[in-house]
């Protein structure tokens, strides 16, 4: 492990800004309940997979980066798209498949994309987004921008052959990508020690690239790490490695109810009872009087009903219309079937 | 104003003039820079844009397909060199998960514009792994457009409209051709995808034939005016999109047809085009539609087998003088 | 060898003749020419003439029975006794889709109880099928969508379902023979036969087959005694059009619809399938006679002309004085129709076919041969031309419709002969038709005109 440790209090901030990572932790948890109760009430098409107990890793990243600044995501996306800046209610529509939707439904909760924030989208193979992040940041060198570029991905990705590439090539050019890593101890159905040998960090470093571990429960550890790999991609110090610790509280997905094979009980509910992100963070917030309890409970309700009223908003909205079907296959042409001629004969 | 150029400069000539119209366009791949790759066709790029657009690349097929998707998503127009078409399968969930489904996957909101150049061809002497013609894969994916130039003229033409297309693009150019020399007009110009060429007028059968398999068509169709059979050859430039027109139009015109393509024949670009000719053309034939593509088998490394796989002239002269005698190739 | 004596196809879409009555009773010697029959097709009754010399044996077909055109109702043997091989009278027997017949027994087969299946009507022009194999033995099991037996038609190899549950009590012909389309090819019982037997179609010998349990075991003696005399094959109808399936390039059946062509024409002319753009020009070309009976929409044109038949007599005897010899009548219309036909245009070779009384002489340019001196030919040219003779017989009326070359039917009495001229559409056209018929009228009312 390489760099300083860093230290949650060192750093100024101001109370708006840890107010703001307060809210956008407790948004991600009301989405993800949200999301959780449209599956278990069967008004959701498909599966999702929650990022509940996260929040800290999205935030604490999404916080240190600007609207320029791209990340790419995974397939439990949700926390990364809300901590990047998404609106609730083009989330819900997307992820009931309804016209305004983020990808007008055609991507659905596995690849919600929200170019006006940078994020460059959610991505449903493992490990599949590594290729772009780092293009992205080639990009970035290319055509002289000062971007960022944040890869997430999960600790199962770290067995695609693609990062081991992708890293070589970054570190070769040093381009700004900081791959975060959300080691949070299950690679699906099957826990990490049984499908990671070594260390992950020794492997960034074998590339020479600086790599991190941070707790990924702390998002104010999490902010101020990135906020100082971030300045120093900007400064063509790129790339960087971080592998946050942290914990998903729901199963792979949704439908991942009966987990007692690959996982117990009680270190579920160890997890969230002693180190949730959200809980702590707000305990810290009254610690330093920015908050009081009942502030705190206020900003909850507040998210809760505004999360409430979207999914209300997203249920009754319009599906697209039926001709959208072979819209957007190609930028630059209407509809494609019309363009391809031969799939309607 | 025309010369004489080869495929090969042809090819480099286009990425040229594009990479000096268009700063983002940028040029990525294995040994592109000072080696110009195994058949020198990008040389002397590297010295006029620097390494910092030619770019050389570690052997990583899968990593920089990827990056070049994340770079054409974010604002770069990356030329992709894949060495060897073979290695198609290499970069397949990079080209077809992700470059090809992006757009579609944001609702329009994200672009892709990038190019993967690569080759096919067999009888290279180069066995199973260095000879394959896998467009009909790529053309598969909805997304991708496949361009497979035939001459000097159309590797230009295709490249330079390939490079300034939003979406993702895939050139396949035949191995065996960057040698060949065709008139190339001085001045700038573009062919346009999906504008099939009728390459040769005829009267009597339709050979819709790409990439290499345009030489093949001609030299069939010298042999069929021999024996007084006209034959008619075009080359659709494009297999997606498709010039379904011009080539339902030849059809109407001759009532026959076969489709030569050097991928193999089954589920191949042979294939697709017979049954769109099966289906579109169909009160218009006079005898079924012929498919010749490589034959079902890996290539081949011994010359003794290898040509056997690819069809020939002869055997395209063949099939097209037995259905234009009305004997059918596979009577029931 | 005995000569079949069969039902003749005499008009249009005639799929049975009446027998009205024999002219000769079994085991009466009969000469070539000799009135063997008499049968009432649609509108008219025609006597039918021996076509060998011999015996009349085997008769199967009783007067007042309706038999299927092209059935067997007799043998011309070489003994009075005949050889018995057509001792049952096959009944009309109907092929259904799947190609087997339920009903009642045929030929030896009749001793084995159970559902016959017949070899069925699979292809176009189709007359007989070669069994390719038996996908059943005698004695196994079958369900009604079994397939019981794979057939070769003319083009195409074709799985025969069995038809029936039950099981096969008989197989009749071998893999690889050639049986005549209805012919009863299999027995299928619905109790398991104790004796199941194979044969070949050929040899007509009822083999009890050997039992799956008892592969080596002798036949047995009290198997049922086998029918020793095989019939010639019954005829089935022939192949209507519509029944079978015509390959021809999609174009070709495109242009064909287009310009009303019937494809069908070419299939019965024999023109190899499938057919192409350029056999159009071929089908174009096709005189009418293979235009099958039943499916031409085309035109029928029918003419009748009404003039004394003095002059003719007298011409035809003052002929037989002038050459010492009797000149057939027949000969004389031969050369007129010839003269007429061509006085409408045709400039080539005319090929005149007569029938009188049943009896058929073809004669080669009758009208240039020069008076009487025409000759009955051994060409088998097809005629351009019948011209029919029926003179003296009661008929008034002839309406037999088109057959495939204009007919030329005289009838009547000398002094009133009613001249018929029936043609289809794509033989003449209205006008050569009318010229035709006025033509060959006005030599018979006039034979005078012949001379100049």
């Amino acid at each position: 492990m390489g760099g300083d440790k860093p230290v949650s209090d060192t750093r100024t901030h101001n109370t708006e800004d840890y107010l703001r990572m307060y809210k956008q932790m407790v948004r991600i948890r009301a989405f993800e309940d949200n999301a959780n109760q449209l599956y278990l009430s069967a008004k959701m098409p498909g599966l999702t997979h929650m990022y509940s107990g996260q929040e800290a890793v999205a935030v604490g990243i999404c916080e240190a980066l600007t609207d320029e600044d791209r990340i790419t995501s995974t397939h439990r996306g949700h926390g990364h798209c809300v901590a990047k800046g998404a609106e609730f209610k083009a989330m819900f529509c997307e992820l009931l498949g309804k016209e305004e939707g983020y990808c007008r439904g055609k991507g659905g909760s596995m690849h919600i994309a929200d170019q006006s924030h940078g994020n460059l989208g959610a991505n449903a193979i493992v490990g599949g987004s590594m290729g772009i992040a780092t293009g992205a940041a080639l990009s970035a060198k290319q055509l002289g921008k000062d971007f960022v570029t944040v890869c997430f991905f999960g600790d199962g990705a770290t067995a695609q052959g693609l990062w081991y590439e992708v890293m070589n090539m970054a570190a070769l050019w040093k381009l700004p990508v900081i791959y975060a890593c959300e080691n949070n101890g299950y690679s699906e159905y099957t826990k990490t020690e049984e499908i990671a040998a070594g260390s992950l960090t020794a492997r960034a470093e074998a590339f020479g690239i600086e790599a991190f571990e941070v707790d990924g429960q702390d998002v104010l550890a999490v902010n101020e790490l990135t906020n100082q790999l971030v300045e120093r991609c900007r400064n063509g110090e790129g790339p960087f490695f971080m592998e946050l610790k942290t914990y998903r509280y729901h199963g792979h997905h949704v439908g991942d109810i009966n987990r007692d094979y690959y996982r117990s009980k009680d270190e579920e509910a160890e997890w969230k009872n002693v180190r949730d992100p959200i809980t702590n963070f707000g305990k810290w917030l009254e610690d330093q009087n920015i908050l009081s309890a009942d502030e705190l409970v206020a900003i909850n309700n507040e998210i809760k009903a505004e999360a409430e009223a979207a999914v209300e908003y997203a249920l009754n909205a319009p599906y697209p219309d039926t001709s959208e079907v072979d819209m957007h296959v190609f930028a630059g042409v209407d509809h494609a079937l019309d363009y391809l001629g031969g799939a309607r004969g | 104003m025309t010369r004489e150029v080869t495929f090969s400069k042809a090819v480099n000539e286009a990425i040229a003039e594009e990479m000096r119209r268009d700063p983002t366009v940028f040029l990525i791949g294995e040994d592109v820079a000072e080696a110009g790759t195994p058949f020198k066709v990008l040389s002397g790029l590297v010295e006029e844009f620097g390494t910092g657009r030619v770019i050389d690349t570690p052997i990583s097929e899968p990593g920089f397909m990827g990056m070049a998707v994340g770079a054409a998503m974010t604002g770069s127009r990356p030329i992709v060199d894949l060495m060897f078409g073979d290695f198609i399968y290499l970069v397949m969930d990079q080209l077809c998960n992700q470059a090809a489904k992006t757009h579609y996957m944001s609702g329009g909101k994200l672009k892709v514009p990038l190019v993967l150049r690569t080759n096919m061809g067999a009888t290279r002497r180069s066995a199973a792994q260095h000879s394959q013609s896998l467009q009909a894969i790529v053309a598969h994916i909805p997304g991708l457009k496949v361009a497979m130039p035939s001459s000097a003229y159309e590797a230009k033409g295709l490249l330079k409209t390939a490079i300034r297309d939003d979406n993702p693009v895939v050139i396949f150019e035949d191995k065996l051709m960057y040698q060949d020399k065709a008139l190339v007009p001085e001045e700038e110009y573009l062919i346009p995808f999906g504008q099939a060429n009728v390459k040769r007028e005829g009267r009597d059968i339709t050979l819709v034939a790409t990439s290499s398999m345009v030489q093949v068509a001609e030299e069939a169709a010298d042999a069929l005016a021999k024996d007084g059979i006209s034959a008619e050859i075009i080359d659709p430039r494009t297999i997606v999109p498709l010039d379904e027109e011009t080539i339902l139009n030849s059809v109407r015109k001759t009532s026959r047809a076969i489709v030569i393509d050097e991928g193999h024949q089954s589920y191949g670009v042979t294939a697709e085009i017979a049954a769109r000719i099966s289906a579109k053309a169909f009160y218009h034939l006079d005898a079924p539609v012929i498919r010749m593509g490589a034959m079902d088998v890996p290539v081949p490394f011994s010359p003794a087998l290898e040509d056997l796989t690819v069809p020939t002239a002869a055997g395209v002269a063949d099939n097209a003088r037995k259905i234009c005698r009305g004997e059918l190739l596979h009577a029931a | 060898m005995p000569h079949d004596v069969i039902m003749p196809a005499l008009g249009m879409a005639q799929d049975t003749g009446l027998l009205l009555a024999w002219h000769k009773k079994p085991g009466d010697e009969v000469a070539e020419g000799d009135v063997l029959f008499e049968v009432e097709t649609d509108k008219a009754s025609m006597e039918v003439e021996a076509q060998a010399a011999g015996y009349l044996t085997d008769v199967s077909a009783e007067p007042g029975s309706d038999v299927p055109v092209g059935q067997t109702i007799a043998l011309i043997s070489e003994n009075p006794k005949g050889n018995g091989s057509n001792s049952s009278a096959p009944p009309p027997s109907e092929p259904s889709g799947n190609g087997v017949a339920a009903g009642s027994p045929a030929r030896d087969s009749a001793d084995i109880d159970g559902k016959q299946v017949i070899m069925p009507a699979l292809g176009m022009a189709q007359d007989t099928g070669q069994i390719i194999s038996w996908a059943k033995a005698a004695g196994d099991a079958v369900a009604a969508d079994d397939v019981l037996l794979e057939v070769e038609t003319d083009k195409s190899a074709m799985e025969v379902p069995a038809g029936f549950d039950g099981y096969v009590a008989a197989i009749l012909a071998e893999a690889g023979e050639n049986v005549p389309v209805g012919d009863v090819i299999a027995v299928i019982s619905s109790e398991k036969p104790d004796a199941p037997v194979t044969r070949s179609a050929k040899s007509g010998t009822l083999e009890p087959a050997a039992s799956p349990a008892s592969a080596k075991s002798a036949p047995t003696p009290d198997a049922p005694a086998p029918a020793p005399n095989p019939a010639p094959p019954e005829k089935a109808a022939p192949p209507i059009a519509s029944g079978g399936k015509i390959l021809a390039s999609p174009k070709a059946k495109r242009l064909a619809k287009e310009q009303g062509l019937d494809l069908e024409r070419l299939a019965l002319a024999g023109v190899t399938q499938p057919f192409h753009v350029a056999d159009l020009e071929t089908l174009k070309t096709l005189p009418a006679e293979t235009a099958p009976a039943a499916a031409t929409q085309a035109v029928s044109r029918r003419i009748v002309a009404e003039v004394t038949g003095t002059a003719l007599a007298e011409f035809t005897g003052w002929l037989s004085r002038e050459l010492g010899q009797k000149v057939r009548q027949e000969t004389v219309l031969a050369g007129f129709a010839a003269s007429a036909l061509r006085a409408t245009g045709q400039s080539d070779a005319i090929s005149v076919q007569t029938a009188v009384r049943g009896l058929v002489r073809s004669y080669q340019d009758p009208d240039l041969a020069g008076f009487g001196h025409a000759q009955p030919s051994d060409s088998d040219t097809e005629p351009l031309l019948i011209v029919r003779d029926l003179v003296g017989s009661p008929l008034t009326s002839i309406q037999l419709g088109a057959e495939t070359v204009p007919v030329l039917t005289v009838s009547g009495a000398d002094n009133a002969l009613t001249i018929t001229c029936e043609c289809p559409g794509e033989a003449l056209s209205a006008e050569a038709a009318l010229a035709l018929t006025t033509e060959f009228a006005e030599r018979i009312g006039d034979p005078l005109r012949q001379l100049l």
